[in-house]
């Protein structure tokens, strides 16, 4: 199987002097299922960043389907965005709308025909068990809600690599392996994921691959 | 919110205009005066009408003059009864005492302030001219008086555009700063800058449309207002007030709306997680 993405010699430095990631490599193949763990600090959001080139590395390089990210004009990152997606931590939805206006943005952002928008996001929240909460406003929602709605969003353009930072540390357990459950299902249809979480329990018995962060280092590239 | 910006900024763009209104009738009203100013150019009696056209033609060749008005002693008698605005005062007077005259008026007179003693002197060398005469010292007086207003005028005018210009900046972004997230989220979800800046433009563009219009018809209605109050209350400035013209009008939608337009583009460039 190919890589979908590679690190190689990855650092990440802020000013005066504090090490975020420091000689990070590895790599995912397509249709991985990855998670990166650490404690809090450990530099896995900022790893996260680097790939959704929300930010730039200080050295080294990234490479998405064989293409270095620091090749990526500014014009061009949105569409790198259109193919990995990102479930945030603070699920980054927009409260004073609805839940199927949130789910819809991608789809308006590339230009869909509104009559092809509402096939996608019935069928995507219905995936994801939001049947009938369309005209609800996010901020209605409980948390578990909220975080299927940011995922709705993140695959419903169907992504070929999806991140997400924390995506059940706002949860109880319930939430927690619903949520799980949608993310196996994701990368049983082929979605390559790459997790990050401090929390064990999630990865511990799932048979995947677990990267190791510690104070920026890779422990077990 | 767009109603409270939109409002702000023609405030904004209503003082500053009306600096610009102001300076531009000093100006004018400024201009007018001076063209009442003229040169009396006094004949030596006897004078034939050959020698007066020469005379006059020569005055015409000068590209500052703005027309050369001939006056026969009658004519002089005449003015004066009109000046005097009483018959009665110069009746019996025999006009042949009074020098004939060519009263020689200019298209600029600050223009040709500094030129004025020198034309006076070759005219007054001439040997059908009796003397020369003009208004030296309040011309001088009134080109320093404009000299100073535009000074005045220019100063207060930047000073007001800098202004302005960040009252309008902030206003902007003070606008956009409730749809930041919104903002943000679309740049990270796949947007375009075009896609989300695109529509912010577009009200960018109406507000600086809307707030010119409205601060341009403000000074308008103060105009009208104002040419009933100052209309014949000063001698020699008998027009109206002047308002802006077409070019200028243009120049400052112009100016407000590219104001807007970078105010908001700027403003919505920060937002945007590239």
């Amino acid at each position: 199987m190919s890589d979908i993405l590679r690190l190689e010699r990855v650092s990440k430095f802020y000013e005066p002097n504090i090490r975020a990631l420091d000689d990070v490599s590895f790599s995912l193949e397509k249709g991985e299922f990855v998670f990166i763990t650490g404690p809090s600090g450990a530099g896995k959001t900022t790893l996260l960043n680097l790939i959704f080139r929300a930010e730039r590395p200080t050295s080294g390089e990234i490479f998405f389907e064989g293409r270095p990210l620091s090749s990526y004009t500014r014009k061009e990152i949105p569409f790198l965005r259109r193919q990995i997606s990102f479930v945030f931590q603070d699920f980054k939805l927009l409260q004073q709308r609805t839940v199927f206006e949130n789910v819809a943005i991608p789809l308006e952002v590339i230009g869909l025909s509104d009559s092809e928008i509402r096939r996608r996001v019935f069928s995507v929240l219905e995936s994801l068990g939001l049947s009938g909460r369309e005209r609800q406003p996010v901020k209605q929602l409980s948390g578990g809600e909220k975080q299927r709605v940011a995922l709705a969003r993140a695959v419903i353009n169907r992504p070929r690599l999806l991140l997400a930072d924390e995506p059940t540390g706002n949860l109880d357990s319930q939430r927690t392996e619903e949520v799980m459950e949608i993310f196996e299902e994701l990368n049983a249809q082929g979605t390559t994921i790459l997790l990050a979480t401090h929390d064990e329990a999630l990865f511990v018995d799932r048979h995947r691959r677990v990267l190791v962060l510690e104070e920026g280092r890779l422990l077990n590239p | 919110m767009h109603l409270a910006s939109t409002l702000v900024v023609a405030l904004c763009v209503t003082i500053f205009t009306f600096f610009g209104f102001l300076y531009l009738n000093l100006n004018h009203f400024t201009q007018e005066i001076a063209r009442e100013l003229v040169l009396n150019v006094y004949l030596k009696p006897g004078i034939s009408e050959a020698e007066v056209n020469d005379l006059k033609n020569t005055l015409l060749g000068n590209p500052q003059v703005a027309g050369v008005r001939y006056l026969s002693s009658v004519g002089v008698l005449e003015e004066l009864k009109q000046l005097f605005q009483d018959e009665t005062l110069l009746e019996g007077v025999d006009p042949s005492f009074l020098p004939p005259v060519l009263v020689v008026s200019f298209k600029d007179p600050f223009a040709v302030v500094k030129d004025l003693p020198r034309l006076a002197a070759a005219l007054a060398g001439r040997p059908e001219v009796e003397k020369v005469q003009y208004a030296k010292s309040w011309l001088t007086r009134l080109s320093g008086l404009k000299r100073f207003l535009e000074l005045l005028s220019f100063t207060g005018l930047f000073l007001l555009g800098v202004a302005t210009v960040l009252i309008i900046g902030l206003t902007v972004r003070f606008s956009l700063s409730e749809r930041r997230e919104e903002l943000e989220i679309l740049s990270l979800v796949g947007a375009t800058a075009r896609f989300i800046q695109a529509p912010l433009l577009l009200v960018a563009l109406v507000k600086g449309l809307v707030a010119s219009a409205l601060a341009l018809s403000a000074i308008f209605f103060v105009k009208l207002y104002l040419d009933g109050v100052i209309k014949g209350l000063f001698p020699g400035f008998t027009s109206g007030l002047v308002f802006f013209g077409r070019g200028e009008m243009f120049i400052l939608v112009t100016g407000v709306v590219v104001l807007c337009l970078f105010g908001s583009y700027w403003a919505s460039r920060r937002y945007l997680r590239y």
